[in-house]
């Protein structure tokens, strides 16, 4: 479970550039729920993916993880979090470009700090579940749009997430291949109970999940079903 | 193991841009050598002479150009003992042997000076005797001189120097000290197909008997002495013996150490002194260009170490794939250098140009490499410092 209270974020603290991203966000995301975030760009969306996935930090207010508070943790209980926890998948893949989609899931798997027997059966796992197994040995500069975003979500489950957080998942695809990625993520949600945070411009995208949140300059306006 | 993986993508991922580094360090470094190669080939020549050319002394030998009588000599002697001062009087002896092998040309010399020789050898040690380069006698071989066994324990290289103390020169410095030898070409004139008689140098204490028998009947006298002054001089007791000297000027031939010593050490640090600037500059453009390939790298592979952070990496991760991917640039580049310093070698080249590398040149290759992969970890450590994960993110990787 994931709760968030009053959280704050500042870019660029007390410069002249200064810029509340984040004004007091609270909510709570419960366990195997689909969740899409919406809002007008600059909104601050990605922000909120970003510290929900410890890749970013916030000034004020309280982000748990269950039942782990993440703030002031040192840096390798971040990585832990980001390992173990969280799989981010992103509009642009942030995929290694050159190495291959099997060597693109095992990253997770080589920085993971659990005993993990058979590393390269486990990411073939994972690709095999977003149905891509056959493209494991390919350059990932070699794939298309949706293989690449396909890469990228088997990289965020191959170390089992309770979370996965998707920022934008098919604002690079053509509608049809961003169709196919989401019925990959309501499959993930369904049958295997994971959590799952989409943030989308795409009103079709939202209407599929459980709950919309709608943030609107830096603050939660709308938390419906 | 893993940063090792990421290292080594990173570094095949750069490689384009990693070539020039590594050019232009491995050119660098093969500078820094072949200066230090040159500066060794020289400080060697000096090193066994500069116990004498540091202290008050002499060299010098009886006026007129034939061997000295033995007149001649003792006048030598009586002048020196007239100096203030106590003095040992040091000379070269040298004879022939004759063996199965053919001629053999002995240059005895006085131990303190055999025991600081360090002209490389093709084979061998120092620790008997040390015969120039020839097919004629080898490593183990032995050698009678009167009832004395030598035993030749090293070969030195083709061109190479051999200690003798009979050059004398109004520039006299310490290359004058020594002949230049070569297997097939001597200062005499040879006849068609003769080779020069091969030499063998030899410490002046395992043959000492034979001397006190043998001198003048077979065994030679250098007709230059070093004379070396034991204690220290006050500055009216060598002006005193400047004068005396002087005075005696139609008996002898000499010239102080103070003037030897002073040309041999610039002799010496020539070389340094010729090569530093350029090195220096070099070295400037070159760390210049070391900067730049290092921050365009990171910042090129900024991205995918943000993937891997984001993956469940940490900056410290970031930080060791980085530095193990400079280190195999710094890495490649020492290998390529040590690789055409070994062709160098192997060939013999070195002593022909007149190298000769030591132990001074891995000391500071290494302080080279070191500073090298400091500086790319500072540069590394400054681009990170002000980017975030997020902006890394968004940076243009490839
Ligand atoms: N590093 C930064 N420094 C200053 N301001 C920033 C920084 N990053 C983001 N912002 C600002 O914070 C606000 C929220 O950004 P964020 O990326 O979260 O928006 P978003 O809702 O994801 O928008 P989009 O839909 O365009 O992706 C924006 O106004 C943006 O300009
Ligand atoms: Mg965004």
């Amino acid at each position: 479970m994931i709760k968030l209270t009053n959280i704050q974020k500042v870019y660029n603290p007390r410069k002249a550039n200064e810029f509340e991203a984040l004004k007091g966000v609270s909510c709570e995301i419960e366990d195997g729920e689909l969740v899409a975030i919406i809002g007008k760009s600059g909104a601050g969306k990605s922000t909120l993916l970003h510290i929900l996935a410890c890749i970013d930090s916030y000034q004020s207010g309280e982000y748990v993880i269950d039942d782990i508070t993440v703030k002031k943790l040192s840096e390798k209980k971040y990585a832990r979090i980001r390992n173990e926890k969280v799989g981010m998948v992103m509009q642009d893949f942030a995929l290694v470009e050159d190495f291959t989609a099997l060597e693109n899931v095992m990253i997770p798997l080589s920085f993971s700090k659990k005993k993990i027997k058979n590393k390269k059966q486990k990411a073939l796992d994972a690709l095999k579940q977003v149905g891509i197994e056959e493209l494991a040995k390919k350059p990932c500069n070699k794939l298309s749009g949706g293989q690449k975003q396909r890469v990228a979500i088997a990289r965020a489950i191959v170390n089992e997430p309770s979370m996965i957080l998707a920022d934008e998942p098919t604002g690079a695809l053509d509608s049809k291949t961003g169709e196919e990625i989401m019925e990959l993520f309501k499959k993930l949600n369904r049958e295997e109970g994971r959590t799952v945070i989409i943030v989308t411009h795409d009103p079709k995208i939202a209407e599929q999940c459980d709950r919309i949140i709608e943030i609107s300059d830096g603050e939660i306006v709308k938390n419906a079903g | 193991m893993k940063y090792l993986k990421y290292g080594f993508a990173q570094f095949c991922r750069s490689f384009s841009l990693y070539v020039i580094m590594i050019a232009e360090l491995a050119a660098i470094m093969l500078a820094l050598n072949i200066a230090i190669g040159s500066y060794n080939s020289r400080n060697m020549l000096y090193k066994p002479f500069e116990q004498y050319l540091t202290r008050d002394g002499w060299f010098i030998r009886s006026a007129g150009i034939d061997k000295p009588t033995e007149a001649e000599n003792d006048k030598l002697y009586e002048i020196i003992d007239t100096l203030e001062g106590e003095y040992e009087i040091i000379s070269f002896y040298s004879s022939t042997v004759s063996a199965e092998a053919g001629d053999l040309r002995l240059t005895i010399v006085n131990d303190d000076i055999y025991n600081l020789l360090c002209i490389p050898l093709e084979e061998g040690d120092y620790s008997e005797a040390v015969v120039t380069l020839n097919t004629d006698f080898g490593l183990g071989d032995t050698v009678r001189l009167g009832s004395t066994e030598l035993k030749i324990s090293g070969v030195l290289t083709e061109n190479t120097y051999v200690p003798d103390i009979n050059n004398y020169n109004i520039d006299m410095d310490v290359t004058k000290f020594y002949n230049v030898f070569q297997s097939n070409v001597q200062l005499v004139q040879l006849n068609e197909g003769e080779k020069p008689t091969p030499i063998m140098i030899l410490p002046q204490s395992a043959v000492q008997s034979e001397i006190d028998k043998n001198l003048n009947h077979g065994i030679y006298q250098s007709f230059y002495r070093l004379v070396v002054c034991r204690t220290e001089l006050t500055e009216q007791q060598r002006e005193h013996n400047a004068d005396i000297l002087a005075e005696n000027s139609m008996e002898i031939v000499y010239m102080p150490f103070s003037k030897i010593n002073k040309r041999s050490e610039i002799y010496v640090n020539e070389s340094l002194q010729k090569v530093i600037p350029i090195i220096v500059c070099v070295s400037v453009i070159a760390i210049f260009g070391i900067l730049c390939c290092c921050s365009i790298n990171v910042s090129r592979s900024m991205r995918n170490n943000a993937v891997l952070y984001v993956c469940g990496a940490t900056q410290k991760d970031m930080r060791i794939i980085n530095a193990v991917s400079d280190f195999l640039v710094v890495s490649v580049s020492l290998v390529i250098s040590i690789a055409v310093l070994k062709i160098i070698t192997l060939n013999g080249a070195d002593n022909s140009i007149g190298l000769v590398l030591g132990n001074n040149n891995i000391l500071v290759t290494t302080v080279f490499v070191i500073s090298v992969f400091i500086i790319t970890q500072i540069v590394s450590y400054l681009v990170f410092k002000k980017k975030t994960i997020r902006s890394m993110l968004v940076s243009g990787g490839f």
